[in-house]
């Protein structure tokens, strides 16, 4: 167990994480450099093309320092507030975090909130100021914010670069050196806490734990202590690059086990597993099931498919157990799912993976948060994922929303500009404090339904691309909302409802429609699109009808071109669904998320 | 009826509108005369059929000689029945026109002429890069008729932007004094890859709104039909029934023989083409040798032709003879959508043949998207 080091990387997206943790993996000789492709850890094509770590992942390095045999395991986290429970898992499996810090960019927000989970679970920090062979590299005033946020010593920062491979070496020694080993007894009751899963096509759910007391065997019947749940430990081993089987796994190990689980939910992160026939007397703490914080529908373009998204949406859901749905049916778009996403970007995922990983395209509607919503009538309370199931307003009492605790951290010259957008989104500015001369760190109080709208957007827009942002949910507040509806050609598209503040409704309303009509395609007939809170019309765009639709020649040299043309024209419109007569693209349900 | 097509890649200047396929090095004319009388000798199999056209466009076919033109022709009647061809036209830009080349065209049997007028306003010819004055047109337009070439046709472009205050109407009356036998209107395009095309990419240069475009549609339709003409296919109206022989084969899906660089071939279910650049052309030909480019129809491709070419003219698709070619639970959908358009009043149908309304012929594209396959 003294020979064991467990560590994850806190670090902001770009900083160069998986570029470094690449940079590990080679010099310990866990990959070689013919099998090295970029960001090795990650594993789906779109962890690669977004740059971004979505799923966590886990791996053993072997590394010999001053005669002795190390085992380093490195848990790579996801880097996007949307998973935050995951984060703060993988953080509570480790002694020690790399903290990365981009030397050209300083400290983001992300990284703080992250930095302070490891803080409070006692990981020792070893501070690396990356991406050094930049020309842009800032290291003296990068190093001082640092230092006032970890308290460490200029010496202790390490200066790297994931792309030359500087100081990777010194990483190591740090790591080995710094963080302190393992402590557990080998002879307790087996403690071990689940930090993430996957899904195998043919094994089933594979389950990542770290070992805090007592030893896990293959073979021996386990329990899973949230879920009650038991299962025989099938196999057991560590992660190589590959699944690498053991007998056995002690202490301060981290490893994988199967057991024939099909069902990612039925694998949480947080849960602790124990053995049958000693078990632990208490859970480990921390657990928590991960509520959704984000729901929209998401139905088939072609009605035909409904049947087809279940079976992919079931299947995305063995690996991806965050994914809550239930089938609902719109007016407007007839048989879908309800889903829950832990965010934003969550959302997007998913609506990615059904178009890649199961050739599903997809209508995501308008998203919105959990309603509390509490009716005169004995004070009933009723929540609502979806703006179309708000009860008749006369007999509403009151409406609660969710709010969240905002980090926002900019330059002081975009504070005003942040300022002024938090406010408009109904933030209360409740902190702000000057990391640095020149760096601030904001926090606000606001509605999480804000941040569902265009909020990523135009913060970065204000503060021309220098301002990093993270959340955590706080409670339920009352607020005055009203339902806003918008209708197409005279008919409301429930699909496009959407629950707002009344101070801003005839705003957003007219905002929308004018998306709407940038949007949608002009079509035969003329089609008003418009806004409406209960009966009243607050806004109105109109779609003029197409008139021309045709070119002036067609003669011998132009038949193929033009049929060409025709039919690659009729293929775009297959992303479109029909909305009564109305022809409405994929992106327009979404409209609302991005007006300027 | 087939149709043989002959692409004369050459033109003086460029206009700003035109992308078709042309060059302004004229000193390759007879040479690439005589390429196109190999290829004529290289394709002889394919003048099998029952030839009643031949048409020279382009680029500017008045550019040849008469020697060059005479030359090609009698190529092509080694191969082809002389007596079976009843239209022959030639494409002319009025700068070019003499009582020489008229008698000359007379003399090698050119009875039809599509003179290239596009405009009577001085101001959007010259806008246009056009070679000529809307005098000189007229003029062209007299000289012919003098000299009896009655089957004349005249290219009009409307749909101009940047000219609000043009007087169509004006324009459309001058051209009817003459009574040419037919007319094609054609709405203002800009294609990519020309000067206008640069134009609007640097945001300088617009189309008109639908809105006007549709008006000066409309205008245009009354004017002529009130005239007699007969309106047979969105930019086309003819007078005394002489609707281009031409043409019709290709809205018909007749086989056509192409020749010249460029140019494209059809017989069913082989479309192909020459390639697109003089020099290279010449030099295939020089060794005896004719690479084309080509595709092979689908019937769903077949159907879908029919589809578009049926709908830009008056007579229409024949859908019993176009739905068998493709796959019966298609075949429903398209019958709903086809019974949904006529509910809508955008389409027509007497037996089995359904055609655009005219007053919906702008959207001849958009009715043709929606009653595609796809492959």
């Amino acid at each position: 167990m003294k020979n064991i080091r467990n560590f994850c990387i806190i670090a902001h997206i770009d900083h160069g994480k998986s570029t470094l943790a690449d940079r590990l993996l080679q010099t310990t000789g866990t990959i070689s450099d013919r099998e090295m492709k970029e960001q090795a850890l990650d594993d789906m094509d779109l962890e690669r093309e977004r740059g971004i770590t979505i799923k966590s992942h886990a791996i053993q390095m072997d590394y010999t320092f001053n005669g002795e045999d190390y085992k380093l395991n490195l848990i790579d986290t996801p880097g996007h507030v949307d998973f935050s429970y995951e984060v703060s898992r993988s953080i509570a499996a480790c002694e020690g975090a790399l903290l990365i810090v981009d030397a050209s960019q300083g400290i983001e927000a992300q990284t703080i909130s992250n930095l302070y989970l490891a803080i409070e679970n006692d990981l020792e920090i070893i501070p690396v100021l990356n991406k050094m062979d930049l020309p842009g590299a800032m290291p003296e005033e990068v190093t001082d914010q640092i230092i006032d946020l970890i308290g460490c010593s200029v010496d202790d920062v390490i200066p790297a670069s994931g792309k030359t491979g500087l100081g990777v070496d010194n990483i190591l020694e740090a790591i080995i050196e710094k963080i302190p080993a393992p402590k557990g007894q080998d002879n307790a009751p087996l403690e071990a806490m689940i930090f993430d899963s996957v899904f195998n096509p043919f094994r089933g759910i594979i389950a990542y734990f770290r070992v805090f007391n007592g030893v896990i065997k293959k073979g021996q019947q386990v329990k899973f202590f949230n879920t009650g749940k038991t299962y025989d430990a099938d196999e057991i081993g560590v992660l190589k690059m590959d699944l690498d089987p053991k007998k056995e796994l002690a202490s301060g190990d981290v490893g994988y086990i199967i057991s024939g689980i099909k069902k990612a939910n039925e694998v949480k992160v947080g849960d602790t597993i124990t053995t049958m026939t000693n078990p632990c007397e208490s859970a480990i703490r921390g657990f928590e099931d991960v509520k959704p914080m984000v729901f929209a529908g998401i139905y088939p373009v072609d009605t035909e498919d409904y049947e087809e998204l279940r079976a992919s949406m079931e299947k995305l859901q063995l690996n991806d157990a965050s994914l809550v749905f239930e089938p609902e049916s719109s007016a407007a778009l007839g048989f879908g799912f309800r889903c829950g996403f832990l965010g934003m970007l969550h959302m997007e995922i998913i609506q990615e993976r059904l178009e890649r990983e199961f050739n599903m395209t997809v209508i995501t509607t308008v998203p919105n948060v959990s309603y509390r919503i509490y009716m005169k009538k004995d004070l009933e309370e009723i929540i609502v994922n979806n703006p179309s199931e708000l009860p008749e307003p006369s007999k509403i009492d009151w409406i609660e929303e969710p709010y969240i605790k905002a980090q926002v951290i900019t330059k002081s010259e975009f504070v005003g500009a942040v300022m002024n957008l938090c406010i408009e989104k109904r933030g209360e500015l409740t902190n702000q404090v000057y990391l640095t001369q020149d760096r601030v760190e904001l926090s606000f109080l606001m509605p999480l339904s804000e941040i569902v709208f265009d909020f990523y957007d135009r913060l970065k827009s204000v503060s021309r691309g220098y301002a990093s942002f993270d959340y955590s949910p706080t409670d339920y507040k009352k607020s005055d909302l009203i339902k806003l509806d918008i209708l197409l050609n005279a008919e409301q598209v429930d699909a496009l409802s959407a629950l707002v503040h009344r101070s801003n409704a005839f705003t957003l309303g007219k905002k929308i429609c004018l998306k709407l009509k940038e949007l949608i395609p002009r079509q035969q007939f003329e089609i008003p699109v418009q806004a409406a809170i209960g009966a009243k019309i607050v806004a109105r765009e109109t779609i003029k009808a197409l008139r021309k639709d045709v070119t002036a020649k067609c003669y011998g040299g132009d038949i193929t071109r033009k049929r060409k043309l025709l039919e690659k024209q009729k293929a775009g419109k297959k992303r479109m669904r029909q909305v009564g007569r109305v022809e409405v693209p994929q992106e327009a349900f979404l409209a609302v998320l991005k007006l300027d | 009826m087939s149709g043989i097509y002959i692409h004369i890649p050459f033109c003086t200047k460029a206009c700003h509108y035109c992308d078709f396929h042309f060059s302004t090095k004229l000193s390759n004319k007879s040479t690439l005369t005589n390429a196109i009388c190999e290829e004529i000798k290289l394709r002889k199999k394919e003048f099998s059929g029952a030839f009643n056209s031949i048409y020279f466009g382009g680029g500017t076919p008045s550019l040849l000689t008469l020697r060059e033109l005479e030359k090609i022709m009698n190529q092509i009647f080694i191969y082809v029945d002389s007596s079976q061809i009843q239209e022959v036209t030639i494409e002319v830009n009025p700068e070019d026109i003499t009582v020489e080349l008229l008698r000359g065209y007379q003399k090698l049997g050119i009875n039809r002429l599509s003179i290239g007028v596009q405009s009577l306003d001085d101001k959007i010819l010259s806008w246009m890069n056009r070679n000529h004055s809307s005098k000189k047109a007229i003029t062209a337009i007299n000289k012919a008729q003098e000299l009896g070439i009655e089957n004349i046709s005249v290219d009009f472009i409307y749909g101009v932007p940047n000219f609000p205050k043009r007087n169509i109407s004006n324009e459309l009356h001058q051209l009817l004094n003459n009574s040419p036998f037919h007319i094609s209107c054609y709405h203002f395009t800009i294609e990519e890859k020309t000067y206008f095309g640069w134009l609007k990419k640097q945001e300088k240069l617009a189309e008109l709104t639908d809105l006007k475009s549709e008006e000066e549609f409309k205008l245009i339709t009354q004017t002529l039909e009130q005239k007699g003409y007969d309106h047979y296919e969105i930019s086309n109206f003819s007078l005394n029934g002489k609707a281009s022989k031409h043409n019709t084969n290709y809205w018909k899906r007749q086989q056509y023989v192409g020749l010249g660089p460029s140019a494209h071939s059809y017989n069913y279910p082989i479309r192909k083409w020459n390639i697109s650049n003089n020099a290279a052309y010449i030099k295939q030909l020089q060794q005896g040798k004719l690479n084309q480019e080509q595709e092979k129809l689908s019937s769903i491709d077949h159907f879908n032709e029919l589809i578009m070419l049926g709908l830009r003219t008056k007579e229409g698709v024949n859908i019993e003879e176009a739905l068998p070619l493709i796959e019966s639970n298609q075949q429903d959908k398209i019958k709903l959508k086809i019974q949904e358009f006529i509910d809508d009043k955008f389409l027509a149908k007497e037996g089995p043949i359904i055609s655009l309304r005219k007053e919906k012929w702008l959207l001849s594209e958009y009715v043709s998207r929606e009653l595609f396959i796809l492959n």
